[in-house]
């Protein structure tokens, strides 16, 4: 379950900040924050992740309240209990694809787990790609892999920034229901933010964000 | 995938940015490895010979070459003395000196010197016999145990000697007496290790045959059988030796006037080997320091090819460091890394530098044993080339340090929002 409650955020030196809706997302339940280009969308998400830390506010994930999480904690909470797809396919450009989807546990603390990591390429059908380097992979394929690495660690969050905007409609569709279904399948909370109207149909709860408000 | 092998395997990513790195590293480290093993290698050598002798007395000439070719039988000697002139300090009885050693140069065999002497000169280097018997009548030889290893000598063997120290089938003495090998001496480690001794008496006979000295001797001395190789060289009054090796009894202010006395007086001159040797030394130590000031050169250049090479992969690199921050590592383990790329490309430089340095020695030790006879050790680990290591960890972290600093200041908000 992720709640979070009177969510703000102000850049530091800037006058506006911003207000967020509050939002209460059930275990392997969906939402879709949808909303135009600097509306705040990639900031919502990372007070969400943690990347950010909230002016005011909470977000709590399954009853641990982690806005109050510093440093180290924070790190480790994130990387064990969130998996993030960005909009950008990020990788370590030096290891193979299994061995982005290793470092991933390792970095979050968790012990490796060749088995797990296999089946999750396989369940998303790269796992031919496993020995590959993921810079010569096609964008779908590539945003596929972060995905895969989004699940390695069995999160009970998983959040996706701008997942199709960079993908044709064929691509797009495939990586929102390979979102759906693993989260569904892990029973993990799945938030995705976008400005990409194609994702509308899949979500049943969709939050539309507007500009930037005064929040006071 | 430890932070290690993650470093490992960045720094194959780039392989031309690490090799450069890497081989300026190796340069730097190479060239001051090479200067600290060379230093060794030579103050071990001329060290090790200087086998406590004080003065060495010989014909007028090079100061420096009188000694390299007495002491280290490097060169040709200065000339001959009249061996009436040093008679006094052969005398056992003389109140300064402790040890005298005579010797007659000039003859070798297959590129190995023949030193005509006495048994003292196996005092002078604690050498004893190995295998066979000290000599007891002209051209007996005691081999020194590497050149008898080198020439395949056996107790019994006998050989032809030549003229001067280069191996010419032209200057052998064909028509002289062959020497007849007696005795090996057991390893010392000195230049006794290098030699043929034979008694004083031995040139005198070979070149009594062969007319090398400018005027023909009565015929009584010319088969060798009257020498009488074990009494004192005082028995012969019209010959001459090539130099006298001197160890004066404690440190006497009698033995340095001796040595002024003779510079002064005689035709002849005297030279003290440690005042020589730190002579040679400063020469050499000139080019040494200008080669280990090259070598700082180079190991700065090769600090900042490595921090380029890591400042310039910080942009390119900047999304995977935002993406390990956001997968849970600490800023802690993003400034371990870059460090760890660092002081890694700093530590495989100085470790390949090494393994060069260690392979030119061997071909260095190649190329002096074969133009001096001198034994060099190639496969030497000097505690300094352990410093060299512990030094490149230090400059490949400072190298890193400031990459790493901007690495673990990623903006991970800014750089996956981008």
């Amino acid at each position: 379950m992720l709640e979070t409650h009177d969510l703000t955020y102000r850049y530091p030196g800037a006058a506006l900040s911003f207000r967020f809706p509050d939002l209460q997302v059930a275990a392997g339940d969906r939402a879709l924050l949808l909303g135009p280009s600097g509306a705040g969308k990639s900031t919502w998400l990372h007070l969400l992740a943690g990347v950010l830390t909230p002016a005011g506010g909470r977000t709590r994930l399954d009853g641990t309240d982690y806005s109050a999480l510093r440093g180290a904690a924070l790190d480790r909470f994130r990387g064990r209990n969130i998996g993030l797809v960005f909009q950008r396919a990020y990788f370590l450009e030096a290891l193979t694809v299994t061995e982005n989807l290793a470092l991933a546990r390792r970095t979050a603390g968790l012990p490796p787990d060749t088995r797990l990591l296999r089946t999750t390429l396989e369940g998303l059908g790269i796992d031919r790609y496993a020995d590959q380097r993921p810079g010569r992979l096609s964008v779908g394929e590539q945003q596929r892999v972060t995905i895969a690495r989004a699940l390695v660690n069995r999160p009970k969050l998983i959040l996706a920034d701008e997942p199709t905007s960079a993908l044709d409609n064929r691509n797009a569709s495939r990586v929102s229901a390979l979102l759906r279904s693993r989260a569904a399948e892990l029973g993990a909370v799945l938030v995705v933010v976008t400005h990409d109207e194609r994702l509308r149909g899949d979500f049943p709860r969709v939050v539309e964000l507007s500009e930037p408000a005064p929040a006071n | 995938m430890s932070l290690f092998t993650l470093a490992w395997r960045n720094l194959l990513y780039r392989p031309w940015t690490t090799a450069l790195s890497v081989l300026l590293a190796a340069l730097g480290a190479g060239l001051i490895s090479i200067i600290l093993l060379l230093n060794w290698q030579l103050e071990q050598q001329f060290d090790r010979n200087l086998a406590g002798i004080d003065l060495v007395v010989g014909a007028k000439g090079s100061p420096l070459q009188l000694m390299m070719s007495s002491m280290y039988h490097i060169s040709s000697p200065t000339g001959n003395v009249p061996l009436a002139g040093v008679l006094p300090f052969l005398n056992p009885e003389h109140p300064y000196i402790e040890l005298g050693v005579p010797l007659s140069l000039g003859d070798s065999y297959r590129g190995r010197r023949i030193v005509g002497t006495r048994p003292t000169f196996l005092d002078l280097y604690d050498a004893s016999l190995a295998e066979g018997d000290m000599w007891s009548s002209v051209m007996d030889v005691v081999a020194g145990a590497t050149a008898a290893r080198e020439l395949a000598l056996e107790v019994g063997d006998t050989f032809r000697s030549s003229h001067g120290l280069i191996e010419d089938d032209d200057l052998t003495h064909r028509d002289a007496p062959a020497f007849r090998v007696m005795g090996i001496l057991a390893p010392t480690g000195t230049v006794a290790d290098l030699v043929l001794l034979t008694p004083t008496e031995s040139l005198w006979a070979v070149h009594d045959v062969h007319g090398h000295d400018d005027h023909d001797h009565d015929g009584e001395h010319r088969d060798g059988e009257h020498y009488n190789v074990r009494g004192p060289l005082s028995e012969y009054t019209d010959r001459s030796i090539t130099s006298v090796l001197l160890k004066f009894r404690g440190t006497s202010v009698a033995g340095l006037n001796m040595q002024r006395s003779i510079n002064e007086n005689t035709e002849m001159q005297a030279v003290t080997p440690s005042i020589q040797l730190a002579e040679l030394y400063a020469t050499v130590g000139q080019g040494e320091e200008v080669l280990r000031q090259l070598g700082y050169v180079v190991v700065g250049v090769s600090i900042l090819s490595i921090f380029i090479g890591l400042y310039g992969s910080l942009d390119r690199r900047r999304g995977e460091l935002a993406l390990l921050r956001s997968l849970g590592a600490a800023p802690g383990k993003l400034f371990g890394l870059l460090l760890l790329e660092g002081t890694l490309t700093a530590v495989a430089g100085a470790l390949a530098g090494l393994l060069v340095s260690h392979l030119g020695l061997v071909f260095i030790a190649r190329y002096f044993s074969e133009a001096y006879r001198y034994d060099f050790r190639a496969l030497v680990f000097l505690p300094e080339e352990g410093w060299l290591l512990v030094a490149a960890v230090v400059v490949g972290a400072l190298a890193a340090a400031v990459p790493a600093f901007r690495a673990a200041r990623t903006d991970v908000h800014r750089t996956l929002a981008g």
